[in-house]
């Protein structure tokens, strides 16, 4: 078996497990939000409808929000870099 | 006049750049990366989400800086339909990346179900959390997009200055920028992309932010691994991109979407267009394609 085969089998088995779990997950969710009072299980509700302690990362809309405008071209010495950390 | 201070922090570096007052801004800074660390981070026993670890299945109050950590990463996961999910903290130890490379184990990859977002129960009106068993957190990459919004918003706000604070360069700007905006270099990682940038854009609002799988790598069984997991399937996300560089309202949006992104892989370009962001995917040949009005690099001079 190769690597490219390997992989393929190894993802093939996380696809296996997180379907396994997502019924039990299901179940589980109704149980403990019933017991906590408060219903995130569907996703459609989350901790943004109570951001009372939020401020404007967390309360930012119901979409990724793009920027007031695109970065432009720039040269010269930059300030700072962004690239993995 | 443009101040520049740089110092280690969470295994990469801080830097904080100010138009003015810049011992001010550092100490407002560090007290905004301490506020943090207390609250998010994995690895200090004494944080509060170790102390929600320790107490699974039960109602645990949390603090306000946990409580929007938690907001925010909750968010993150409803916005990208899960592709960037907090619960992934099992599956990254899992994959043999936990403290530093340290400790990274070798052997069979065998993958862990991420137990999904959903799960994470929080009341952020009361300051309550309940974490069923068998859930990890790793707040760590919107936990610190969110220090990077939380610090540059403060230290504009209460030194009434411009500002741009990077975090292993996940980048936040707010007040006024100098003459000509802030200058941020692009590469594969953001301890070289000053000295040998791939690009060089101006931003003077909001949040840029880059995710790369070309960074944290490790082998296991000779098979390469990096840290940013696919929820999908508990595995490294397949590597179709390089880099992924994001501008947004925030950092944390701009974090959230580079993420995604590389997650994503072959659909990164439709998702990113369809919510008008500006992105610079690098593909793993080394293309470079732009998107949503981010600038097409500049051609190399002829020599």
């Amino acid at each position: 078996m190769n690597d490219t085969q390997s992989r393929v089998g190894r993802r093939a088995e996380g696809h296996r497990r997180v379907g396994k779990a997502t019924a039990w997950i299901a179940a589980a969710c109704t149980v403990a939000a019933a017991a906590f009072g408060v219903v995130f299980a569907t996703g459609t509700s989350d901790a943004q409808s109570s951001a009372s302690t939020s401020a404007a990362s967390s309360d930012s809309g119901d979409t990724v929000q793009a920027p007031d405008s695109a970065p432009q071209q720039s040269s010269g010495q930059a300030h700072t870099g962004s690239g993995g950390s | 006049m443009t101040e520049i201070v740089e110092f280690p922090v969470w295994g990469t570096t801080a830097v904080l750049a100010v138009t003015d007052h810049p011992a001010e801004a550092e100490r407002l800074l560090r007290a905004v990366l301490h506020d943090i660390e207390l609250a998010c981070s994995r690895f200090r026993p004494d944080s509060e989400v170790s102390r929600l670890h320790e107490r699974p299945g039960r109602e645990v109050p949390v603090g306000p800086v946990l409580a929007e950590a938690l907001m925010v990463a909750l968010r993150a996961a409803r916005l990208t339909d899960g592709l960037v999910d907090p619960t992934v903290g099992g599956a990254v130890r899992a994959l043999g990346y936990d403290r530093d490379f340290a400790s990274i184990m070798d052997g069979p990859v065998v993958p862990q179900a991420v137990p999904g977002w959903h799960r994470v129960l929080l009341d952020a009106e009361r300051g309550a959390v309940l974490l069923p068993r068998g859930i990890e957190l790793d707040l760590g990459a919107t936990a610190k997009a969110l220090a990077a919004d939380r610090a540059a918003r403060a230290i504009s706000a209460m030194v009434d200055c411009g500002v741009l604070v990077s975090l292993g360069g996940d980048i936040a700007v707010a007040g006024e920028p100098p003459a000509g905006g802030w200058r941020v270099a692009v590469g594969d990682s953001h301890r070289t992309a000053v000295a040998d940038p791939q690009a060089v854009v101006t931003v003077r609002t909001g949040g840029l932010a880059t995710s790369s799988t070309t960074q944290r790598t490790w082998l296991r069984e000779g098979v390469p691994q990096h840290h940013i997991v696919d929820p999908r399937t508990g595995l490294a996300a397949e590597v179709v991109w390089r880099t992924a560089t994001v501008a947004a309202a925030t950092c944390v949006d701009a974090n959230t979407a580079a993420t995604a992104a590389i997650v994503l892989g072959h659909g990164a370009p439709d998702w990113l267009v369809e919510r008008g962001l500006p992105a610079r995917l690098v593909a793993a040949s080394g293309e470079v394609l732009v998107f949503g009005g981010w600038p097409a690099d500049r051609q190399p001079q002829a020599a």
